[in-house]
């Protein structure tokens, strides 16, 4: 059934036919945003985006200026598409992109991905042109963080202003973009992460091999510290000059791995050398002026012609210092060193077992092992010159305490001589005073003297005396007592005889008595006694004094001439006191 | 006082020191020499005296005159002075008593002084020997010349400085 056109229907048509339009509208829009999506995620390039987007953009609306600003919030940098407006209009843009960013983007936290579109007529700063005049619609997107998207679109070529869907659909496009911007932007932070990580692996590599080289040249010093410390340890007890070289020769070998070398050593200031070998005999029997000579010819060859003391020095032709014929092994290296200026020592190695020449760590090694046996050898020396200061110092000191010794010998001796001459002074004054004074032991000398010469003399004598009295020997002769004595004188039956000398008898003597003195009775006897004496008579005699015995000898004599001979009892003294007669 | 000084000093002289000692020591020598020559005699004179008991007579008879030449020959030398005319000087006054005594006691003796023929002893004999025993007391008192101690002395000395 028909029905009449009314203007509601028409109405409805049309509305129909503008929502159909519109939705034409909206599925053309679709489709060129899922076209340009699908082209966009094709792309990893920023700048292709931005023309792709900006193309897309530009057609969909039918404009004709547009301008893609992708731009780094933080460093203000961006990268600016564009399409219709001109050079210079672009390009102060670029001039102004940071005052575009502050100006329209927003403040730092906002929401990424939140597409804001504005009319640049109403954004545009007072009185500043920032962007170009011809720009109508502005629209900004974060993309991340850090960047951000700016499209700034010119005039719809209708004239017309856009209509919300369709600011819509670019906010759509622009959030494809940014999207994609986003994607491609992580991509690269990704691959840039991706190279940073290949680079650092490359540099840690690096770093290893360059630690592990450093820890080879540590390991190697350190074997060669440990080498100089060992050598310093076995050469620290030793003090003998010889035991060092000796020392020396034998590190030197076991470090370099050699079998072979040979070290001398000249000290010029004493004219003597000496030589310590290994591996052969040489130098044993080398004088001094042999050895001078080598020394001389290895400083023509020395790298470094100086005798500075404790100095090192390689010799460039060992063989020539060194001759085979000599050694008895190939010399491959030699060094000269100089403790100081007047000792000098040369080395000769044989070849390495291992390979042809020495390192040159083995050369440092050298040169600080020589080093430390330098050192050594003048401490070595420095102990020789003390121990024979010490020898000396000692025998100066025994000398001294000889000296000493001899001192206080003489001392000794000379308050003896002193004493005894202080004793011979005393006994000297002692001698003169004796002699000035009496003394007891004179008198007793003299009198010993006396004796001593008197004794031999009168043994000697022909007037020899008897020490004792004759009497004294003899027994006593028969007595008779004074009244018996009496009567027979009265009788004239006996005679008295005095026999005292004749100064005695004339002084007094019995009456009728005859003086005989014993000393002169060979005289007298005869003369007065001999003839008138008759055999029968008894003889008498009287007379002794206190020193002598006079009636005794006498009458021993006459007992030789006659036999009634006795000795009056008492004497005189008996006769007087009885008071018989005396004469006077 | 001017002569008693001149006699001091004439009585304590060295020389008239060295005079009595040469005098007296040549005295006592003389006088010993008999003796030695001639002990029974000397013996005899001894027990004249009668003073020293009998068993002694011969002993002092032997050593006595000894006694006197070494006595007077150390005199006249001047060796121990002093002791030797100490000794001198007690045999004088020794013999001076027995001079005094036997005179008292009036035994009629020599004196056996040199010889034993002597002349009878006296108030001579006595005065004599006095003088002696004084000179010989000079000596002992006063230092004399040419002593030959003197001589050793000396030489001692130098030595000892």
């Amino acid at each position: 059934m028909a029905s009449p056109p009314d203007s509601s229907f028409q109405d409805a048509i049309a509305a129909v036919t503008r929502t159909q339009q519109e939705l034409d509208k909206r599925i053309f829009h679709l489709n060129t945003l899922y076209e340009t999506a699908h082209e966009l995620s094709g792309l990893n390039q920023p700048r292709k985006m931005m023309e792709t987007f900006l193309l897309s953009a530009m057609g969909i609306f039918g404009i004709t200026e547009g301008l893609v600003i992708l731009i780094n919030t933080r460093t203000y940098q961006g990268h600016l598409f564009h399409r219709g407006f001109s050079k210079e209009e672009v390009a102060a843009c670029e001039r102004n992109l940071t005052r575009i960013a502050r100006h329209y983007l927003p403040p730092e936290g906002s929401p990424i991905g939140a597409s804001v579109a504005q009319l640049v007529a109403e954004g545009q700063p007072n009185g500043s042109e920032l962007l170009p005049a011809s720009a109508e619609l502005l629209i900004k997107r974060m993309v991340d963080e850090t960047f951000a998207v700016i499209v700034v679109l010119g005039k719809i070529i209708t004239g017309s202003q856009p209509a919300d869907a369709d600011v819509e659909t670019l906010l759509s496009l622009t959030g494809t973009l940014t999207n994609a911007l986003a994607q491609t932007l992580s991509q690269r932070q990704i691959q840039n992460l991706n190279t940073d990580l290949i680079r650092q692996s490359t540099a840690l590599e690096d770093a290893r091999h360059q630690a592990s080289l450093a820890r080879e040249n540590l390991d190697r010093q350190i074997f060669h510290l440990h080498t100089l410390y060992e050598f310093t340890a076995e050469l620290s007890p030793i003090v003998s000059t010889e035991s060092l070289m000796e020392t020396f020769l034998l590190m030197v070998i076991g470090t370099l791995g050699l079998s072979q070398g040979v070290v001398l050593l000249c000290d010029r200031e004493n004219r003597k050398c000496r030589c310590v070998s290994r591996g052969s005999d040489f130098g044993a029997e080398s004088s001094y002026e042999e050895t001078e000579k080598r020394f001389y010819q290895a400083f023509q060859c020395a790298e470094d012609r100086r005798l500075d003391p404790m100095s090192f020095t390689f010799v460039s032709e060992p063989e020539r210092v060194f001759p085979q014929a000599e050694t008895g092994f190939p010399v491959n290296t030699a060094f000269l060193f100089t403790v100081h200026s007047t000792l000098l020592g040369l080395a000769g190695l044989g070849v390495p077992l291992s390979k042809t020449r020495i390192s040159d760590d083995e050369k440092t090694l050298l040169r600080g092992l020589t080093a430390n046996f330098m050192v050594f050898i003048k401490n070595a020396r420095a102990f020789e010159t003390i121990q024979a200061l010490n020898v000396d110092l000692h025998n100066t000191n025994e000398d001294l305490r000889r000296t000493i010794t001899d001192l206080t010998d003489a001392r000794n001796q000379i308050r003896l001589l002193e004493l005894a001459r202080s004793r011979l002074k005393q006994m000297v004054q002692r001698e003169i005073e004796r002699v000035s004074r009496f003394r007891v032991t004179d008198v007793l000398l003299i009198i010993f003297i006396a004796t001593l010469l008197s004794l031999p003399f009168n043994y000697a004598s022909p007037n020899k005396l008897k020490m004792l009295p004759e009497s004294f020997f003899v027994d006593a002769p028969a007595s008779i007592d004074v009244n018996t004595a009496r009567q027979l004188a009265a009788k004239g039956e006996a005679v008295v005889v005095d026999a005292r000398p004749a100064e005695l008898f004339t002084q007094k003597h019995i009456a009728e008595a005859i003086n005989i003195p014993a000393s002169l009775f060979e005289i007298i006897f005869p003369m007065k006694l001999g003839r008138m004496l008759n055999p029968e008579q008894e003889i008498i005699v009287y007379g002794r004094t206190v020193s002598k015995h006079y009636d005794e000898d006498v009458v021993h004599r006459l007992l030789q001439r006659h036999d009634k001979v006795k000795i009056l009892e008492g004497g005189l003294q008996a006769w007087e006191r009885k008071g018989y007669p005396v004469t006077p | 006082m001017k002569f008693l000084e001149w006699l001091k000093n004439g009585l304590t002289h060295p020389v008239l020191g060295l005079f009595l000692r040469v005098y007296v020591g040549g005295v006592f020598i003389y006088a010993s020499m008999y003796k030695i020559n001639y002990p029974t005699e000397f013996a005899e004179t001894i027990a004249a005296y009668q003073l020293i008991p009998y068993w002694a007579i011969n002993l002092t008879a032997l050593i006595l005159p000894w006694i006197e030449l070494v006595a007077g020959v150390l005199l006249i030398l001047g060796i121990r002075t002093k002791s030797t005319a100490a000794v001198i000087g007690f045999l004088l006054l020794v013999f001076s008593l027995a001079i005094l005594v036997t005179m008292v006691r009036g035994i009629p003796i020599g004196c056996g002084c040199f010889t034993s023929v002597d002349e009878p002893m006296g108030w001579r004999t006595l005065v004599r020997d006095l003088m002696w025993l004084a000179m010989t007391l000079q000596v002992y008192l006063f230092p004399s010349a040419l002593r030959a101690e003197n001589r050793l002395f000396k030489s001692l000395r130098e030595a000892e400085a």
